[in-house]
């Protein structure tokens, strides 16, 4: 505890010199790495960690039965999503929503890279965050949506197809649209308005 | 197990620093599909433009090389102005001017409008000298006081009287056919507009160290691939991102049009130029394009160090985040990043480096999610070879461009393609600060390396005068 705080107290005093010096890229990088190390590290095995676990197991439950796939959450596994394999007659599997289902890494980086972002306005990069994470979280669900239904008609063997190539593959391609439209489309408008000031 | 956590790493988290990867191998594979296939279309355009004049396309040659020459001679030669815009040039202004004198096109067609914007060095003794040493050829020197480079350029327009105006750099020399063989495109191809000349860096006589070595070669063959292989490629489907502020050449009328030439708006005034003229010369000409003729070669001198380096690529990479915010609206909707070569740039290098940055550091702690050091570092040197498997098509794509002497040279760098990825790395830094600066600097923010920046950073941060870097690409 004592050395993370260090860490932290450390992390804060380099990146508000650099900001200070307006040393940009040093600045950038020292504080959104710092940030996202730094709560990762706090976050781990915390029961924040557990709480985004089970929500996001809990909602990917609701969705897929929405969508007519058999899922189970058991109360005391909730980061464990029970899903009914109907090729091969398996019967029930069990995905274990951890940290890389959890969305969390990627909130966390995306939370860091926007809030150490220069330029934006408090009131932009405040809706710019909300709508950020709320879509990253969204895509994640969806991310575990496709895994559940790979995993339902397509059995075990295709775990790690669903899982590694084409959940992420989908999960990336959204996510990189979330980041044109926060950081590449709020950047053209900021560096707009401001030629066109001048 | 091994393979399968390592094939994890490789494509599960490490999907942020592939697909920079993957967009590099699609450009890859764009410029090879250029080249074999590219060449059918263009000899095709090729030949409906010279229906335009009554004339016909040289037959024989048919691979599509940099030095192809598959128009007829010209006929008739128009007066052509080259505009040199001058900042503190004394060095390389007289190299400039020497080869601007040994053109093969007719000495009596061309006039040379120096424009000079407050120099304090010896560049007006050097040109002096040039003009009582060639007294066949009109040069004339234009002091002007307002500062930069775009001023200077739309000086040297208004003063000029040439059919095409040429704009060039005071530290770039050209090839002696290079205003031959751009003229000889415009003459022929009536839907010419605009048109940047190929580019290539110059070897320099003696380098300092082993390091600067390595870094001038890494820039060479850059040069080749990106500005040579590459914007052919843009031209081949009409999307040139920019006229090389180093060697571009104009017709009169399509410059002319609107009078709104280069401004200062943006610190890439060559980008900006290239974005207003592609949509004003489709008004005039609907079919009109704006190309690279890589049959005229201008080279460039390498650059002196890797803090210059610095400043030149923050100075294009806050450029093409300025020009693309004045043409934003082509990149509206959902599909606007995809729609346009401008917008798949900006995705990539814009929207792409901010993942890439989070999880270059991220990577190596994912022993924290139950990943082991060997597994991790496994994926990283898989993720090496993947790049330099690209810098092999890079290559490839390179070496079949180029004529003879230069597939000598490309076959004596071969070892280039596992430098490259590095080189490609160490750019992407810079590139990122010219992201960061372009939304936190004043527009006039000093592009200057970091020990300057550091200097010019203490007291607050004052609207500088921006370093006129002339290189361009």
């Amino acid at each position: 505890m004592m050395l993370w705080v260090g860490c932290a107290v450390v992390w804060a005093g380099l990146a508000a010199f650099l900001r200070i010096r307006r040393f940009w890229l040093p600045y950038y990088v020292v504080a959104t790495v710092g940030f996202t190390l730094l709560v990762l590290t706090a976050a781990r095995g915390t029961i924040l960690e557990r709480a985004l676990e089970s929500i996001t197991a809990e909602h990917a439950h609701i969705v897929s039965r929405a969508f007519g796939i058999p899922t189970l959450i058991f109360k005391n596994a909730p980061g464990a999503l029970l899903v009914l394999v109907v090729v091969g007659r398996v019967g029930w599997t069990v995905i274990e929503v951890g940290i890389e289902c959890s969305g969390l890494l990627e909130m966390v980086a995306f939370a860091a890279l926007l809030l150490f972002y220069p330029g934006l306005g408090l009131i932009r990069r405040t809706g710019l965050m909300v709508v950020g994470l709320l879509a990253t979280y969204v895509i994640n669900i969806l991310r575990l949506l496709l895994i559940i239904a790979f995993l339902h008609w397509g059995g075990k063997d295709v775990i790690f197809l669903a899982h590694t190539v084409v959940g992420r593959g989908v999960f990336f391609v959204l996510v990189v649209a979330v980041y044109w439209f926060v950081f590449t489309r709020a950047a053209l408008r900021a560096v707009r308005e401001r030629v066109e000031r001048t | 197990m091994f393979a399968v956590r390592t094939i994890n790493v490789f494509l599960f988290w490490g999907i942020w620093l592939l697909v920079p990867l993957l967009v590099d191998g699609i450009s890859a594979v764009a410029q090879l599909v250029s080249i074999y296939i590219g060449q059918t279309a263009r000899r095709r355009r090729l030949a409906a433009d010279l229906k335009e004049t009554g004339a016909f396309l040289v037959p024989g040659r048919r691979r599509w090389t940099s030095r192809s020459r598959e128009l007829p001679p010209l006929q008739r030669f128009p007066l052509v102005t080259v505009i040199i815009p001058i900042h503190n040039g004394s060095h390389t202004l007289r190299r400039t001017l020497d080869s601007l004198a040994v053109q093969t096109y007719p000495r009596d067609s061309m006039e040379i409008i120096c424009v000079d914007n407050g120099s304090v060095d010896d560049c007006f003794k050097v040109f002096f000298a040039f003009q009582t040493q060639n007294p066949g050829l009109r040069v004339v020197w234009i002091p002007i006081e307002r500062p930069g480079k775009a001023a200077a350029l739309n000086a040297g327009i208004y003063s000029s009287a040439g059919t095409y105006i040429l704009a060039v750099d005071a530290d770039v020399s050209l090839a002696e056919d290079a205003v031959y063989e751009m003229i000889r495109s415009f003459e022929y191809r009536p839907r010419l507009a605009a048109a940047t000349g190929a580019i290539a860096v110059t070897a320099p006589k003696r380098e300092p160290n082993r390091f600067m070595e390595i870094l001038h070669v890494c820039e060479a063959f850059e040069y080749l691939s990106a500005f040579r292989v590459g914007r052919r490629y843009q031209s081949l489907v009409n999307s040139l991102y920019t006229l090389s502020g180093a060697f571009s050449a104009f017709r009169r009328d399509a410059l002319l049009e609107g009078s709104h030439l280069y401004d200062s708006l943006t610190v890439s005034e060559d980008t900006k130029l290239t974005f207003d003229l592609r949509a004003r010369v489709r008004f005039r000409r609907p079919d009109a394009t704006i190309e690279c003729v890589d049959t005229a070669l201008a080279f460039a001198e390498p650059i002196p160090s890797l803090a210059a380096l610095y400043s030149q690529r923050l100075r294009w990479q806050r450029g093409q985040v300025e020009v693309t915010a004045l043409h934003s609206a082509e990149q509206a909707g959902l599909s606007g990043p995809l729609r346009t070569v401008s917008g798949r740039i900006l995705l990539a290098d814009h929207t792409l480096a901010f993942p890439r940055l989070i999880w270059t550091f991220l990577l190596p702690f994912l022993f924290l999610l139950g990943y082991s050091p060997t597994v991790v570092v496994t994926a990283v040197v898989a993720m090496y070879v993947a790049y330099v498997l690209i810098e092999v098509l890079f290559y490839l794509a390179a070496y079949h461009y180029v004529e003879r002497p230069d597939q000598a040279w490309l076959k004596s760098i071969g070892w280039i393609v596992l430098i490259m990825p590095l080189f490609r790395f160490t750019i992407y830094w810079f590139r990122l600060a010219g992201i960061l600066h372009a939304v936190a600097e004043p527009q006039r923010w000093n592009t200057h390396p970091l020990d300057q920046e550091a200097k010019a950073a203490k007291p607050a941060v004052s609207p500088t005068r921006r370093a006129r870097t002339t290189r361009g690409g």
